[in-house]
């Protein structure tokens, strides 16, 4: 071969290959549907039975009269996406005219805001799509997701009333629902039984009240260096954005007012709620210091045994059946001085105003949102936290149901409240201001009054992003 | 050579040199250059050049990225300039910058002086010196948050061993940003590569004539190598620099910007700002911000380099 007929060849190999990444870069996603896809995780006939076993009912929305595509973004773990990709095939058998293409960006709500804001940006917003109770109110306030009140109440047995009260309310704006809650958790306590019964100290009931706690938390902080036991496996900090109703609200302190537009952590009640946490951590050291915590590698000191408790949302259990290798259970989160209180929090799916087939959109969602498909996808996978009343008890029959899991689903429906969990578009911003004073509290060079005061004065102009939306 | 080549690649020049004319194999050769060339052409067009015009116009702008840009005039340009933590980041980007490189140059410059000694096993010690190139950033990363750990850490332990307390390195904010340069040598195996290159270079003649003239060992590096190697030391010192001033992925993974905003490097305020913040106009204000600082570093380089380089043989 010569040299120019080398040359020539491999030139319209590059063009080729440059042309065919070209395309491929174009091109969507494949339909993610068209056989029944399985893992050991989720064998395929388990859920063919599951979806038998339904009555998926009928949306008044009429299906489509020819084939439609709708694409729907997912935050789901490889191994979850699979149980998704069982939904979308079951749903395409019951609605042939509708074919989903199923994109999922992968569990980390970073990634997934980093691909669909620049999706945003450039327009090309898929129909259905996922959002945090952290970050939907940036979307809702920026007009990209429709509002679905009329969709609502045109669904004869959609039934908005079935749906944990709690769980609702992060997707609203002006009176309008912007998406359908499809998660919904509790922050519970978690506790170690073997810890607990060395201490010598009584296991968490939901009679618990705070000063129970905190005997509790100082009573298993034992040890030191490698082999120290914390009483908390976390530290207490105001990246928490849930802290106001789980921490400070129960001591009668506050972090921000209802509405988010102004600072309360500098007021003598919520510094002497923090104070409260605090000093467990300066006296005993309850929880781990950052160096500490660095040493865990940043990972869970429950999970690895060596905490006493862990305060966290009951979306933690599915993990923690994997992973712990130790006796476990979960307890209400205990009654305060002056209420009674935690946070929960969540996701939800939304239609964007742009999507060409909102109907067909709507009847998707309308059906993954059921309380079938929230068996489905939650209730039989033993990851709980569903929205729909009405798809508990198949959960709290199942044996993926940890220990306690009837106290979620009481404090799902009793105490448990988004007031107080700062969840405006001004959220990452709180967030990143708050926690470098919040350090030198952790490295004790500063004190909580000043700490306080300090991170009221760095937030204050910062809500106004919330007010403006 | 240089005034060959001109008319080696334009063939036949007109007697008065008015009109230049191409053979047919300089055309086919040009035009497969142009082949050959042309994915790399269109992809930074489309996907550097485009955004950077883009960054430049969004710099003027509002644009929350959900919503239409709005324009801001120099609005972001004076949120800039009135910003306390773009100053503070600036301050850790360049505190960073010149510390990992310093540290890095030196480093990979003397492990490559050792890797091009002829001892047994060469081929050995020289692939465990490249692989931590080959190891991604994030499990780089959390690798050293281990050995950076201030208690159970290796680097403490060893400290510990000839009774040293070893600092808090990424817990403790004056000793943050020294931890991540650190951290930074690890990666040192693609400038080895390249130091081991320009090694190889040097004729043995000059070794030799020095020997001859009774250099000892270090006159021998400080007076054929050192001087041999200086556009190799530039062309490391440049690009390290470079990477540097935009370090982003070790930041946000060992440190987050802590603690209290002692590791805020600029690239990862850029990223706050565009994908937590919404603030787009105000990310690419920032970008223009590194771009610059990142101009002004490379300038200066070059400036300085006519004191210290040497090109000639």
């Amino acid at each position: 071969m010569s040299r120019r007929t080398f040359l020539r060849a491999a030139g319209a190999t590059a063009f080729a290959a440059t042309g065919a990444s070209a395309l491929a870069a174009c091109s969507s996603s494949s339909p993610t549907t068209t056989s029944l896809v399985e893992s050991k995780l989720y064998p395929a006939a388990g859920a063919q039975k599951l979806n038998d076993s339904f009555d998926w009912g009928k949306s008044v929305v009429a299906d489509p009269k020819s084939s439609v595509t709708i694409t729907v973004a997912h935050s789901w773990s490889p191994a979850d996406f699979v149980r998704q990709q069982q939904f979308d095939y079951f749903f395409q058998k019951r609605h042939p005219n509708i074919k989903i293409v199923a994109e999922n960006a992968g569990d980390s709500s970073a990634d997934y805001l980093k691909k669909y804001s620049s999706q945003a940006a450039g327009g090309s917003l898929p129909d259905v799509m996922y959002n945090g109770f952290g970050f939907a109110q940036n979307f809702i306030g920026s007009g990209a997701f429709l509002a679905l009140n009329d969709y609502i109440s045109a669904e004869t047995s959609f039934n908005p009333s079935d749906f944990a009260d709690v769980s609702t309310g992060y997707y609203k704006r002006d009176g309008k629902q912007y998406s359908v809650p499809y998660d919904c958790g509790p922050v519970m306590i978690y506790y170690n039984k073997s810890i607990f019964s060395k201490a010598g100290v009584e296991l968490p009931t939901s009679k618990w009240k705070f000063d129970d706690l905190r005997n509790a938390v100082l009573a298993t902080t034992s040890g030191q260096g490698g082999s120290k036991t914390f009483g908390l496996s976390l530290p207490v900090t105001p990246a928490d954005t849930f802290w106001d109703p789980v921490r400070l609200s129960p001591l009668g302190g506050h972090y921000l007012s209802d509405d988010e537009s102004e600072v309360l952590l500098d007021k003598p009640e919520s510094i002497a709620a923090v104070e409260w946490w605090v000093d467990m951590y300066l006296q005993k050291g309850v929880f781990p210091s950052p160096s500490e915590l660095q040493g865990l590698s940043q990972a869970d000191a429950f999970t690895l045994g060596r905490a006493a408790m862990k305060v966290d949302g009951s979306w933690g259990a599915p993990s923690l059946r994997d992973q712990a290798n130790f006796e476990w259970g979960i307890a209400d989160w205990p009654a305060g001085p002056k209420g009674h209180s935690t946070a929960a929090v969540g996701s939800a799916y939304s239609i964007t105003t742009k999507s060409g087939n909102k109907d067909a959109a709507w009847i998707y969602l309308n059906e993954y949102l059921s309380t079938s498909g929230q068996v489905f996808m939650f209730a039989s996978t033993g990851k709980g936290n569903m929205t729909r009343k009405s798809a508990w008890p198949a959960y709290l029959k199942s044996e993926a149901a940890p220990e306690g899991a009837d106290a979620i689903y009481r404090a799902l429906n009793t105490y448990a409240t988004s007031k107080g969990v700062v969840f405006g578009p001004a959220t990452p911003q709180i967030t990143n201001a708050a926690t470098p004073i919040w350090d030198q509290v952790m490295g004790k060079s500063l004190g909580v009054p000043d700490a306080c005061k300090k991170i009221a004065e760095a937030i204050q102009p910062l809500l106004k992003k919330n007010v403006a939306g | 050579m240089a005034q060959v080549a001109p008319a080696l690649e334009t063939g036949t020049q007109g007697t008065q040199g008015t009109r230049r004319r191409t053979s047919k194999l300089a055309r086919r050769e040009a035009r497969a250059f142009y082949g050959f060339a042309s994915p790399w052409i269109i992809g930074f067009i489309l996907f550097g050049g485009g955004p950077v015009v883009a960054a430049l116009l969004l710099s003027f702008a509002h644009w929350s990225l959900l919503s239409t840009p709005s324009w801001a005039g120099f609005a972001n340009y004076h949120k800039m300039f009135a910003d306390p933590l773009f100053y503070k980041s600036i301050v850790n980007t360049i505190y960073f910058g010149a510390g990992s490189v310093c540290l890095g140059v030196v480093t990979s410059f003397l492990l490559a002086i050792l890797l091009n000694q002829k001892v047994r096993g060469l081929g050995f010690f020289r692939t465990v010196f490249y692989l931590p190139s080959v190891v991604a950033g994030v499990a780089t990363a959390i690798l050293w948050v281990n050995i950076l750990q201030p208690d159970s850490g290796l680097i403490n332990s060893f400290l510990r061993f000839f009774g040293i307390k070893g600092p808090g390195w990424l817990v403790d904010e004056h000793w943050a940003i020294p931890g991540l340069i650190l951290m930074s040598v690890w990666g040192a195996g693609n400038t080895i590569v390249i130091y081991l290159a320009g090694l190889q270079s040097i004729s043995p003649t000059l070794y030799e004539a020095a020997r001859i003239d009774g250099a000892g060992w270090w006159s021998r590096f400080w007076h054929v190598t050192v001087p041999m190697m200086s556009p190799v030391i530039f062309f490391n010192v440049v690009t390290s620099l470079i990477a540097s001033l935009q370090a982003y992925t070790l930041v946000l993974v060992m440190t987050e910007g802590g603690p209290n905003n002692a590791t805020l490097m600029l690239g990862l305020y850029i990223y706050r700002q565009a994908f937590e913040y919404f603030d787009m106009g105000y990310a690419a204000a920032l970008s223009w911000a590194m771009f610059a600082l990142i101009g002004v570093a490379t300038a200066l380089q070059f400036v300085l380099a006519r004191r210290w380089v040497h090109y000639d043989a």
